[in-house]
């Protein structure tokens, strides 16, 4: 009978003295690892309009409106995948990694983006032709 | 890297015969499977020894009957209700029949209803 | 004259994580036959590969169950590489092996918890967890997400880690794999378990081969059959040989997953220790055309991928063949003959994991 109950004895022993395993959220603020998938976040100052974030994104969660210059994020449909972080190329979007809080109504986040002007360049001037017949 | 995959064509006919033959041999059904292009193309997968053994027929859309293979491999009862439920195939004889009822689902064969007239995903941009 | 009635067990149980329905018919208390019934969570996910491009359908192909997500998204993925003839290379093969190993430990691990729990021992189940706990936050630090890792991609792997990470990695689980080895001995030496499980659902070895059962289930009963012999992505690389038990019962199976969980840290080792350096992902240029059966070693038995491309962007068939799904025939013969109050332990000890047999 010892050598049957014995093992789970040595467990019980052991966690009735050591610390508890539980984290007390939300009292305690849980730690995030660097690489965690939290939310997308958004910097509406550095965006160019180029749309490969809502070509990419597979569920239709980034919607961008070129006419009116809106940029808009439905946090319900995110995955999180990041598969439009890594296509970004001025780093206007990252992921945080703290998650978004449960709520009770869908979030439609929206940001007026202003794309750069183009650069006005003078246009090349062809060398002056000489009419010879 | 990957084994060797053995994909042998036979007509309905002698299927029976040899899934028999399969049988005695000693190989383990793996799993059954259709794919609809031009004909319905059912693909019965067996294993033995790590050895991969695929036996396919061919059927056309308009006559789309099978025989069962429960009386030789009872567990393929699961396979073939599905088969059934999702592409509207007939099979006769099978051991444990669910009548269309094995994944309760609203559609008659949903896998049959061609891309343009299914409804569109969430999120489909196209 | 026995009083033959029908008990109906399911879709909500305490001792099932997911919804499967069987009709039970009882001759007083021993039940004669099992029917099984499904369809509850049936989302139709094969058909998505007609709508999402074959890039996107990794995502998809992650998402179909929760416990056994990564080598979904592996096998889709050695699949279209296969047909592409996409060159992967060796980092990421060993990555993959990497993170399949840590994603068997953790799904083993809850399915012990499990069974302690089937079995009333609710104190176990907690430690097993807490066991969990720690290799999630392994799986965290390296992929990102806890359940679902969205690390695999066509390819490749999308994240690397780097070598002093997985050092550290290696010490973290030593001490995990010491405290994993106390929990392991309460399995083994346990009055309680080895009463509940002994002798209960009990499968011969021809049984288990007639009836196509894969995976523990098959291995508890004698069958010598694991599909990483194969040798898919780096394991014909790596020295290991399956666990298999001879009696075919409850506690077989239970043995076979606890000695699993120990081989997987060994290979983690051994993965870990013969890391090359080098890129983790190839660019994919054009189309899949042609076909392919993949086949892998999830943590419950053998999954077959069936890949068909026609040269678009869509494929024109995925198809997928999950272990639960070939094991339910098992269960179905498992339960003819056994007691009412043992079929919770029985139907526990396939593994059952209904959202992948039924996508």
């Amino acid at each position: 009978m010892q050598d049957t109950i014995l093992p789970m004895w040595k467990t019980v022993t052991r966690s009735l003295f050591s610390k508890s395993a539980c984290k007390m959220y939300p009292a305690q603020e849980p730690v995030f690892f660097e690489r965690t998938r939290g939310r997308i976040e958004m910097e509406p100052s550095k965006c160019i309009v180029c749309t490969l974030c809502a070509k990419r994104c597979p569920t239709g969660a980034i919607v961008v409106d070129k006419e009116k210059n809106i940029w808009q994020l439905d946090r319900f449909k995110c995955i999180l995948c990041g598969v439009c972080v890594e296509g970004c190329k001025p780093k206007t979007l990252t992921m945080a990694n703290h998650y978004t809080g449960p709520a009770v109504k869908n979030q439609i986040e929206r940001f007026t983006v202003t794309p750069p002007k183009p650069r006005y360049k003078e246009p090349h001037k062809l060398p002056p032709t000489t009419a010879e017949h | 890297m990957f084994e060797e995959q053995e994909i042998i064509c036979i007509d309905k006919q002698g299927l029976l015969d040899k899934i028999r033959s399969v049988y005695m041999e000693g190989y383990r059904i793996v799993q059954i499977s259709c794919t609809k292009e031009n004909t319905y193309q059912i693909d019965y997968t067996f294993d033995k020894e790590y050895k991969f053994l695929d036996i396919r027929v061919n059927i056309p859309i308009e006559d789309a009957k099978l025989p069962s293979i429960t009386g030789i491999y009872e567990c393929a009862f699961a396979y073939e209700n599905e088969i059934h439920d999702l592409f509207g195939i007939q099979i006769d004889g099978i051991n444990l029949n669910y009548q269309g009822k094995f994944y309760r689902i609203n559609v008659h064969a949903p896998f049959n209803i061609p891309v343009a007239q299914q409804g569109k995903p969430p999120g489909d941009k196209e | 004259m026995p009083r033959r009635t029908i008990i109906p067990f399911g879709p909500q149980h305490p001792v099932l994580p997911e919804p499967i329905h069987l009709d039970l018919v009882l001759d007083d208390e021993k039940v004669v036959e099992a029917i099984p019934s499904f369809g509850f969570i049936h989302r139709g996910l094969e058909l998505l590969c007609t709508k999402k491009s074959f890039q996107d359908l990794v995502l998809v192909a992650e998402r179909i169950c929760g416990i056994c997500s990564f080598i979904h998204g592996l096998g889709y993925s050695q699949g279209i590489e296969k047909i592409m003839d996409i060159p992967v290379t060796e980092r990421a093969h060993y990555l993959r092996v990497f993170w399949s190993e840590l994603s068997r430990i953790h799904s083993h691990l809850l399915w012990l918890g499990l069974a302690a729990d089937a079995a009333g021992f609710e104190s176990l189940f907690n430690h097993c967890w807490r066991i969990r706990e720690k290799i999630l936050d392994i799986i965290e630090e390296t992929t990102g997400g806890r359940v679902i890792f969205g690390v695999c991609k066509v390819g490749g792997v999308r994240r690397d880690v780097d070598d002093d990470t997985l050092k550290r990695i290696l010490g973290q689980l030593k001490e995990i794999e010491a405290d994993y080895n106390n929990i392991s001995e309460i399995f083994i030496r346990d009055y309680t378990i080895r009463h509940r499980f002994s002798g209960v659902g009990v499968l011969s070895r021809d049984d288990a081969h007639r009836l196509g059962a894969v995976g523990p289930t098959c291995r508890g009963s004698g069958v010598n059959q694991d599909q990483r012999k194969l040798g898919y992505a780096v394991y014909n690389d790596l020295d290991f040989e399956p666990i298999t038990e001879s009696e075919g019962d409850s506690y077989a199976r239970c043995m076979v997953r606890v000695r699993e969980v120990s081989l997987s840290f060994e290979l983690i080792r051994q993965a870990v220790n013969k890391i090359p350096d080098g890129p983790v992902d190839i660019k994919v240029k054009g189309f899949p055309e042609g076909e392919f059966f993949s086949r892998l070693e999830q943590p419950r038995g053998e999954v077959v991928y069936y890949v068909k491309g026609n040269g678009t962007k869509f494929l024109s068939r995925f198809r997928i063949r999950t272990p639960t799904f070939a094991n339910i025939p098992a269960l179905v013969h498992m339960l003819a003959g056994c007691d009412l109050a043992d079929v919770p332990v029985i139907v526990l000890s396939i593994d059952p994991c209904i959202s992948c047999a039924e996508r």
